[in-house]
């Protein structure tokens, strides 16, 4: 069996990725084919829906039932495909331009509809196809090419948005962290439920921070894994007798509080901030039974006929 | 021989005057009778004016009379109506001083007012039909039951149809038990008005029992949502927008017994995108909706068309543009269906008349969508969608199921999803097939669905998408224009809900009755058929319900040229035709000399 095993190249299409150098989509991509080896996805029960940007090429790039749809309205058609037909592995993917600013209400709509797949954010906090203007995710202060005089507006926090608009599922990795990323995302298509990645990924190109040779040192400084973060937040806490628990993903309460507080920091908490099991999803909320396609039923009007004939009486 | 009635009930949002109507309706639909049952109401929950008006007749009709035979009048603003009854017919007035319609302005006809309608041949029954209710019955919404009580002993009909509509009507609802015994108390209570005041009609009008027909009593959005699911449509996705909501609610209600999935989007922008994954995944998938929400769809109709996914949308039109007149009639969306979204892709627009072709248009659209792999539109209107249409039967006969070209994995050929094919249309592939991938994209792309900006595969793709419109022309498959030709020199080109109006008009003209084709597919446009016609006749009538003549510009843009012989017979108001307007059409035009 060993021997029959796919590789990552068995999850590449053939098209080349014409990222640039640097760029994090790229370790979102080798992150997706490594926990599909991993966990042994077939690529034809893979369906991987992107909206448009840099990052929503990546339907391209994999080897999959590939459906590049339009700007900002990815997440309606992914759950509606995995509504249709269950047995798929549905990854919604896109840029923070694509589901924070016109995709927004789908994003806040699927968190609390619980669809069973994963949405994958690939903040990148810059519009780069476009050619560098400001998205809701850059920070204050970064010139772009919309915004010549510095960001002046604070940016979208994908993840205490997520928190209160009832995602199940919440964790952030960054891109260039290969093994914490495979981990987070295993464990994302492993939930029963929306699950929501936000991947902080660089764009070396636009995301130009002037003290900075390298794009990838300022996330560095910046991020935090979240139950460190916990543990030297509740170590400052010195007037309280009782003994403060380990970080849990399962208390929402918690997961705000630490976002919140290095928010203000200015950093981004990673790792898995937020998880709630046992949440109806959107699947089980409309009767669609897990292990059936809806699309393999008889559509033929005899063998529905005398249904169909039961609906009759109401006019008569 | 024609036996009609026209009643109309005219109330104020909110006060049960159209459940009045529907009872009346139900029991001519039980009585073996057909039914048209219209609704005229305001974009309101509670207030302001409404007229629901049930035309019953021994022959099938599309729309509303001139005349009508009976109004019940619940105040004052319902009087706006009375011009329009018949003489011979009657007014029955509500005179309720103490207990006032809700925001109703009821004051006792004078005995001038009263001598005017009957100068005219008017009768006017007038009683204080709430004061009545609210001193006999507690209650003074019964007043619309003594007035059904009232119009039932005045067209002898059995009382016992009437009991049991009642008790159907009100029996499942809360405190339904009480409600029915009041109502059947307001019922008595009107029966025995009339026979006091010895209230009589002067010609004798009555409906007789023709047997029950077994018919059903239909809106026409219900019409479409029905043919959609013996269609095979298997999912929905949709947003409240009057007055297409009904197609929506049909299939909330209906489509999970099916084992479909509808879902209540966030948008109609949601909606649409919904519709594109299920049809992607392999379901028959539609949405319905209305002007406002057909714009913010337009993005996703022109990735639909690039992406070539099989999908279909009901648009119902009220008068726009904007918020507009949202519970009125329009035909304003023709040029936005066959024009909008960016870009060029091939579309199919399709129009119904009547609830047969509700039906199967709504069941013929997943055909169409899925064999050319496009959106088809079913363009209707609220005069259509919103009224109450009697209907034989279910045409299940008429509903057959092609789903168009499915990729066999089983064979040896390589998959391209975008594959170059002499029609056009090119295998597609559901997802989840075993053993293979596949690429679909809304960025220009090759065969295989990669993007790319190559020149000679852009033009070959363009021309291979845009190739399926004209396979779809050819095909046999769109609803051919139905002619009613008695070799006139006038003829009359229309669309959708005109029909009724226009059957009217020529049935009133007889032997000087103008031609009419009725166009079912506006979109590939049909250009053979009305060429021809257009050729056969001196002047054409182009009648639509819009201010721009939209269709009569298309039929010169896509036929005739600017072109004297087309003339553009308009309204725009958000009323539906009368069949008085387009008789005034014809017969001005017929003064002219020929071209």
């Amino acid at each position: 069996m060993e021997a029959n095993k796919r590789t990552m190249e068995d999850y590449a299409s053939r098209e080349t990725p014409v990222w640039c150098p640097g760029c994090g989509d790229a370790g979102i991509l080798a992150a997706v084919k490594r926990i599909c080896v991993d966990l042994e996805i077939d690529p034809s029960r893979l369906a991987v829906v992107t909206g448009i940007g840099c990052s929503s090429k990546i339907s391209e790039y994999l080897n999959c039932y590939g459906f590049h749809w339009l700007h900002g309205r990815l997440l309606p058609v992914a759950m509606a495909v995995h509504a249709a037909n269950p047995n798929l592995l549905v990854l919604g993917m896109g840029g923070d331009g694509d589901g924070y600013a016109i995709g927004m209400e789908h994003f806040i709509h699927a968190c609390r509809r619980n669809p069973n797949m994963t949405y994958v954010v690939m903040n990148n906090m810059i519009y780069g196809l476009t050619k560098g203007q400001a998205s809701p995710t850059t920070h204050q202060g970064l010139v772009t090419a919309t915004t010549p005089f510095g960001a002046r507006e604070r940016p979208v926090d994908g993840v205490e948005l997520a928190l209160s608009a009832g995602a199940t599922f919440i964790a952030r990795a960054f891109s260039y962290n290969q093994r914490e990323l495979t981990e987070i995302l295993k464990a994302a298509v492993a939930h029963q439920g929306f699950s929501f990645v936000e991947v902080l990924s660089p764009c070396p190109q636009y995301h130009r921070e002037s003290e900075y040779e390298y794009v990838r040192d300022w996330y560095k400084e910046r991020i935090q894994d979240i139950a460190r973060a916990w543990n030297e937040m509740k170590s400052a806490i010195v007037d309280i007798q009782t003994v403060v628990p380990d970080y849990d993903p399962r208390d929402a309460m918690r997961a705000l509080t630490v976002v919140r507080k290095l928010k203000e920091e200015g950093k981004f908490p990673t790792g898995i901030i937020y998880v709630q099991e046992g949440v109806r999803t959107f699947e089980e909320n409309h009767g669609i039974d897990a292990e059936h396609s809806l699309v393999d039923r008889d559509l033929s009007v005899e063998a529905n006929r005398s249904a169909y004939e039961e609906l009759i009486a109401a006019y008569q | 021989m024609l036996n009609e009635v026209v009643i109309r009930v005219a109330g104020r949002a909110g006060d049960g005057s159209y459940s009045t109507c529907g009872i009346l309706s139900k029991v001519a639909q039980r009585m073996g009778y057909h039914v048209f049952e219209h609704r005229e109401v305001h974009s309101n929950i509670q207030g302001l004016p409404t007229a629901f008006t049930a035309r019953i007749s021994s022959m099938p009709r599309h729309g509303l009379s001139d005349e009508l035979d009976g109004l019940v009048c619940f105040d004052g603003d319902g009087l706006s109506h009375a011009s329009q009854i018949r003489s011979g017919g009657f007014l029955l007035y509500d005179s309720s001083q103490k207990n006032p319609a809700p925001h109703g302005k009821n004051t006792m006809l004078s005995d001038e007012e009263k001598r005017a309608f009957e100068e005219r041949g008017v009768m006017v029954f007038q009683a204080p039909f709430a004061d009545m209710a609210k001193e006999r019955l507690h209650n003074q919404v019964m007043r619309n039951t003594i007035a059904l009580g009232v119009v039932a002993e005045l067209l002898s009909i059995p009382s016992a149809l009437f009991t049991e509509f009642i008790r159907k009507e009100y029996g499942g609802k809360k405190k339904g038990e009480e409600i029915v015994a009041g109502n059947l108390a307001a019922y008595n209570l009107g029966v025995e008005l009339k026979r006091a005041n010895n209230w009589q009609l002067q010609d004798e009008k009555s409906l007789e029992l023709q047997g029950d027909s077994g018919r059903l009593l239909i809106l026409g959005n219900e019409t479409i949502a029905f043919g959609a699911l013996v269609g095979g449509c298997r999912g929905f996705a949709g947003y409240p927008i009057t007055p297409a909501s009904e197609i929506f609610e049909f299939m909330m209600k209906h489509m999970r017994k099916f084992g479909g999935v509808a879902v209540q989007a966030d948008s109609e922008i949601a909606a649409i995108s919904m519709v594109v994954g299920m049809a992607h995944a392999g379901l028959r998938a539609m949405t319905g909706t209305s002007g406002p929400g057909l714009s913010l769809m337009q993005e996703a109709f022109s990735g639909a068309g690039m992406i070539e996914v099989p999908i279909v949308i009901a648009n119902v039109q009220r008068g726009g543009p904007s918020t507009g007149l949202p519970t009125r009639n329009s035909q304003e969306d023709l040029q936005e269906v066959i024009y909008g979204g960016h870009g060029e892709f091939p579309r199919i627009v399709i129009v119904p008349a009547t609830p047969e072709e509700g039906f199967l248009f709504g069941a013929l659209a997943f055909n169409l969508a899925e064999k050319f792999q496009c959106a088809v539109f079913i363009l209707t209107e609220k005069e259509f969608g919103q009224s109450r249409y009697t209907m034989n039967e279910i045409p299940f006969e008429g509903v057959s199921i092609d789903r168009g070209k499915i990729f066999d994995p089983a064979g040896a050929e390589e998959y391209k999803r975008y594959e170059h094919t002499e029609d056009g249309v090119s295998p597609r592939v559901f997802p989840g097939t075993p053993g293979m991938t596949s690429m679909s994209s809304t960025t220009e792309h090759d065969e295989h669905g990669y993007a790319t900006e190559d020149v000679a595969s852009r033009n070959a793709i363009v021309e291979k998408r845009m190739r399926k419109e004209k396979t779809a022309q050819e095909s046999g498959l769109l609803p051919a224009a139905v002619l009613e030709s008695n070799g006139a020199r006038i003829g009359i080109i229309s669309f959708g809900s005109t029909y009724g109006p226009i059957e009217d008009a020529r049935e009133f003209l007889g032997e000087e009755a103008p031609d009419f084709l009725r166009l079912r597919t506006v979109w590939p446009f049909p250009a053979e058929e009305v060429k021809e016609f257009v050729e056969a006749h001196d002047r054409v009538l182009v009648v639509e319900c819009n201010y721009a003549g939209q269709l009569a510009r298309l039929i010169q843009q896509e036929v005739t040229g600017p072109s004297p012989r087309i003339i553009s017979v308009r309204k725009y108001d958000g009323r539906p035709l009368k069949p008085r307007e387009i008789i005034e059409a014809v017969l001005a035009t017929d003064a002219k000399e020929g071209v």
